[in-house]
């Protein structure tokens, strides 16, 4: 990349970006605004009598104003259930009780560093890109833990620590969406997408395994693409490394190093892992066959199984945290566990209420009928001009890589646009989970970029103690080749995807059929 | 609370109160209470269905007309396992009270940090005349319940101060205080979170009887302001005839010994403050405006019937005319959780910009999401809860014991006022081990609910005997989180203040409370005096279809 010839403009760009950033509300009031405006909206809309014919099921869609008397009604007596009635807030907090657990007794922490301390010194980028990748499930400690340790151990090896916690940034949070397992992640954000697709599907039900295939596809094109721009961009410009007497790697080598008791709890942690996988397997093909439906089509009939999977993961963060917490001693009687959960719902505090915002949204917008109208409008729109779906998803991705500059948080995004572009791309033939991975790709890769990105901050503090001149658009400018690369890279995949119709997860075909005169709407 | 450093009290209590400090200290959390009886339950459930105990349901009936058998269902079988697994977060995010709790935290938890409800306490109690100042601080302390930590943080301490510079012995105010708050904490003129709470899961342990019954958050309304008449005199009778005799006259002055670390809870209010005190009465005049405006159609009304605006059909007004006045409302009791979501946030945001603690709307969501941190407990007990009821419902044992409890209440033939007295002393022995109001209701609701349902008794006058019994026994048990920081406050006037003195304290308030509350109770149920609106003492089953 041309770098210096684009500073000055890149720089001016950045800069603009920033400001407009500061000048946004915080996301739940864009929420509060944006229901304002849907109420106005959807008055005129109603006034005007705009309609639309459901195609699924022959019926007519009438916009209906948010003023009127049933709906001032349905608003102000059922405000307790629009929240709880929120997808991804049980997903999120169910998920949230087991891995505050995990990561609060210290076992995220210490299986990080077990998987990075055994790595070979020339391995350390390819090392530190795949544990980004995977570590994006321990939310937090991925960001707490892997992003400042990588420094460290790049430091340690007479490599420029800055470019080690550039690319644990770049793997965690560019690499947001892109993993080998489906995590909790998968199940926010397909969670959106869930009341999104029931405009025009009422039974479709989230599977978290939707993307599986996808995110592992992204992880695998991601994975080279980050480790070719750490050695090969982002090193050769920041040059070597010269410590100061500031340098934190005394101080930090020896946290770096696994006790002998952490050993041991990563042993028990172990066993726990393999006790609930066991379990779930025993649920799964033991006698009972408890978590199959034998009664129907044998492509759905792990259905009940994926479903759980909100609950192995549960199980599964809960039960290392104990086994990982006991060993250590971190954890000493059942109230440090209940306390390491009640901790972790703090931590969610900021997210429900942005939930509750976005709930009545997401709750208004279908009342208003206008999301199924413009999507049957826009759908007719846009098979007039004659897009094929690949390049319609491909407008997606940069779409939602926009969107992701000035708005953070991805289901907050996504639950803006999913109600309008899902039911959409239902109609074009495209599947609720492709539509989804989509959005992913864009969500993903500029989240390194935006100072609005919650971590940035934190990850900036951390670049400053290796250099304390480094400033914000030292990082902006390290972490902008990732986010150029993973686009292409992302866009590259998606187009290439659609175009082969690859299944996007178990069960989750590209293509979708518009159910014929489903019997529910 | 989290903001005051409480010094570990170290003291240990003797006798009976001390038995009771050890034994609640051995039982586990709540939460993990719930694992244990959901343990228990599935046990208990095998062998039921292993005996084949059933009942027929009281309500519903087969389509010959013969009621439906309903059996114990054990809890190891494959749709129940699968249901679990699979609708975890479901199960977790339907439990009722969840939903209420959170939205009416929203609002309040943006009341309390804008500083809303500390100041109103400190205006309404350094005002008071000298005489009155007993009553005053006994009825503050007692509306103070709407401000959660607030009132043990603001108002305890401050009667303190108040009762010093007025010469009066300061412990007796921090006592007067104390019995307000917590003795008397279901006691108030409005109903609050914590009504939002109970009901939410007296609503989950109607399912098991009756499907479509939604509960009302001013379901209590009428009770708890009797409550609060009831009680006022009596703290008031019990600080000034009693305690105050027993502490003699205070001769240390009205500075404490060490508040030099926290804020002077007497400091006079600022220009600022009271601006916002003014501020938010307006709100909360628009609020109750807007209300009103969305349930009756005021402007036909001002108009004489001239001009009308939803057609003469309000939103929160269901005009079928069939229906009695009570169930007319439904609508706009139902609209009552997003009401007072709606007062305290306009009420906060009011004074908050006025007073200066909130500049920005980013001050608003970040104490939005503070009042969401104060939920982070409960949200990990809710999820135990949660599981725990769904069970008891898919084993059938809430409403066998249900039925058979009433059968053998009706044999014994005890008297119905009775048998809610007897709930609550229940309800206040209970709450000497197991402090959570919400937790202990989990526990009790589910059997007691539909058993006084099918005595005749409506599940908000289940609710309200709960509530005194959980209300009284408060300020003795040494497990209240709370008690040591009161302990704290009166150790700043009389520094060798011990555990056993302020229990010695409280015990009289305690004993007067639970006895008028039962006394109460009793007469409430005897006269069929309603609750709340719409809600009455009796019940009768719904006609079944």
């Amino acid at each position: 990349m041309a770098e210096a010839a684009d500073k000055p403009r890149k720089g001016g760009f950045l800069d603009g970006v920033e400001r407009f950033g500061n000048a946004l509300p915080d996301p739940v009031f864009i929420f509060v605004w944006l229901i304002l405006i849907l109420m106005a909206v959807s008055a005129v809309a109603a006034g005007m009598g705009m309609s639309a014919v459901n195609p699924i099921t022959g019926e007519t869609l009438q916009a209906s104003s948010l003023l009127s008397r049933a709906n001032v009604q349905r608003l102000l007596t059922s405000m307790p259930q629009t929240l709880t009635g929120f997808t991804p807030l049980g997903l999120t907090l169910v998920i949230m009780l087991g891995a505050g657990v995990a990561e609060r007794s210290g076992f995220f922490s210490a299986a990080l560093r077990g998987g990075l301390r055994n790595a070979p010194k020339k391995a350390m980028t390819p090392i530190v890109m795949l544990l980004a990748l995977v570590a994006t499930h321990s939310s937090d400690a991925a960001y707490v833990v892997l992003i400042p340790l990588s420094g460290v151990i790049y430091a340690s090896v007479g490599r420029h620590p800055i470019a080690g916690i550039a690319a644990a940034f770049a793997g965690v949070s560019g690499g947001f969406s892109a993993n080998f397992m489906p995590g909790p992640i998968d199940a926010l954000i397909l969670g959106v997408t869930e009341p999104a697709v029931h405009v025009l599907d009422p039974s479709w039900m989230a599977n978290l395994a939707g993307n599986w295939y996808f995110i592992v596809g992204m992880a695998l094109v991601f994975f080279p693409l980050g480790w070719f721009v750490t050695d090969r961009i982002i090193e050769p410009r920041l040059g070597t490394y010269v410590p100061t007497s500031a340098t934190p790697i005394s101080s930090q080598k020896a946290d770096s190093r696994l006790a002998p008791e952490e050993k041991k709890g990563l042993w028990w942690a172990l066993f726990a892992f393999l006790g609930i996988t066991g379990l779930w397997g025993f649920l799964t093909f033991g006698p009972g066959q408890y978590l199959q439906n034998l009664d129907v089509d044998p492509a759905f009939r792990f259905d009940p199984m994926i479903q759980s999977l909100i609950a192995y993961f549960f199980f599964l963060f809960l039960f290392t945290g104990v086994a990982f917490g006991s060993a250590v001693r971190t954890i000493r009687s059942h109230r440090d566990v209940v306390h390491m959960s009640t901790e972790a719902m703090k931590d969610m505090a900021g997210y429900i209420v942005l939930a509750f915002t976005a709930a009545h949204f997401v709750v208004l917008l279908t009342w208003t009928n206008m999301g199924g109208i413009m999507a049957i409008e826009g759908a007719r729109a846009i098979e007039a001009a004659g897009l094929p779906a690949p390049l319609l998803l491909a407008a997606v991705v940069l779409l939602s890589a926009a969107l992701n500059l000035v708005i953070g948080s991805a289901s907050a995004k996504w639950a803006a646009i999913a109600p309008i572009l899902v039911p959409m791309l239902m109609l074009l033939g495209v599947s609720p989970e492709m539509s989804t991975a989509a959005y992913r790709v864009g969500d993903s890769v500029t989240n390194i970029i935006t100072p609005l990105m919650v971590y940035f901050p934190m990850v900036l503090a951390f670049c400053r103690r290796w250099d304390p001149e480094f400033g914000m658009g030292g990082l902006l400018a390290n972490m902008l080749p990732y986010s150029f690369f993973f686009l292409i890279g992302g866009l590259a995949l998606t187009i290439f995807w659609v175009a082969m119709g690859i299944p996007v997860g178990p069960g989750a075909p590209v293509g979708f059929e518009v159910p014929v005169n489903a019997p529910q709407m | 609370m989290a903001k005051i450093d409480t010094p570990a009290v170290e003291e240990h209590q003797k006798g009976i109160l001390g038995w009771i400090e050890k034994t609640g200290n051995k039982l586990p959390d709540p939460v993990i209470i719930f694992v244990w009886l959901i343990l228990v339950l599935v046990a208990v459930s095998i062998i039921a269905e292993l005996f084949g105990v059933s009942v027929e349901h009281p309500v519903r009936v087969n389509e010959d007309g013969t009621p439906v058998i309903e059996p114990a269902r054990m809890l190891v079988r494959s749709e129940i396992i699968e249901s679990l697994l699979v609708r975890m977060p479901t199960i977790f995010t339907s439990f009722h009270p969840l939903g209420y709790v959170l939205v009416v935290m929203l609002g309040a938890g943006v009341a309390e940090r804008a500083g809303l409800f500390g100041t109103a306490m400190r205006a309404a109690v350094r005002n008071a005349p000298r005489f009155l100042l007993t009553p005053v601080v006994a009825l503050v302390a007692m509306m103070a319940n709407l401000a959660a930590d607030a009132a043990y943080v603001v108002l305890i301490p401050l009667a303190g101060v108040i009762y010093a510079a007025a010469g009066r012995h300061p412990i007796a105010g921090i006592a007067a205080a104390f019995a307000g708050v917590s003795g008397g904490f279901s006691a108030n003129l409005f109903p609050g979170q914590l009504d939002a709470l109970l009901f939410g899961i007296t609503e989950a342990a109607v399912g098991t009887l009756v499907a479509d019954w939604t509960m009302n958050i001013a379901g209590n309304w009428y009770f708890i302001a009797a409550m609060t008449f009831i009680y006022l005199p009596i703290i008031w009778f019990v600080t000034d005839m009693i305690i105050e005799k027993r502490l003699g006259a205070w001769r240390g002055g009205a500075v404490a010994g060490s508040t030099a670390a926290d804020d002077d809870p007497d400091a006079p209010l600022t220009e600022g403050q009271k601006k916002g005190l003014g501020r938010a009465g307006l709100a909360v005049l628009a609020v109750m405006f807007l209300w009103l405006f969305l349930t009756v159609d005021m402007v036909e009304f001002v108009t004489f019937g001239a001009v009308s605006v939803w057609d003469g059909n309000p939103p929160l007004f269901n005009p079928d005319p069939t229906l009695a006045p009570a169930q007319q409302l439904v609508p706009f009791f139902s609209s009552l959780v997003a009401g007072f979501l709606v007062l305290f946030l306009a009420a906060g945001v009011a004074y908050g910009m006025a007073a200066g603690t909130i500049k920005t709307h980013r001050d608003t969501v970040e104490m939005m999401a503070g009042g969401m941190k104060d939920m982070g407990y409960y949200l990990v007990l809710a999820f135990a809860a949660a599981y725990f009821v769904e069970l008891f419902n898919q084993s059938n044992l809430g409403l066998i014991s249900a039925v058979n409890g009433a059968e053998a209440i009706q044999q014994s033939g005890l008297p119905l006022p009775i048998v809610l007295g007897l709930i609550v002393v229940f309800a206040g022995v209970l709450n000497l081990f197991v402090g959570s109001a919400s937790a202990k209701w989990a526990f009790m609701a589910p059997i007691l609910v539909p058993m006084l349902m099918l005595l005749g008794v409506s599940p908000e006058m289940a609710t309200a005997a709960y509530r005194v019994g959980d209300s009284a026994t408060n300020i003795i048990t040494p497990l209240m989180v709370y008690f040591p920081l009161v302990l704290v406050f009166a150790r700043r006037w009389v520094p060798e203040f011990g555990i056993g003195s302020l229990t010695a304290a409280m015990v009289p308030y305690s004993i007067w409370l639970l006895i008028s509350g039962i006394i109460m109770t009793i007469a409430w149920v005897y006269l069929g005096l309603p609750l709340g609106p719409g809600a009455e003492v009796g019940y009768t089953l719904p006609v079944a279809n």
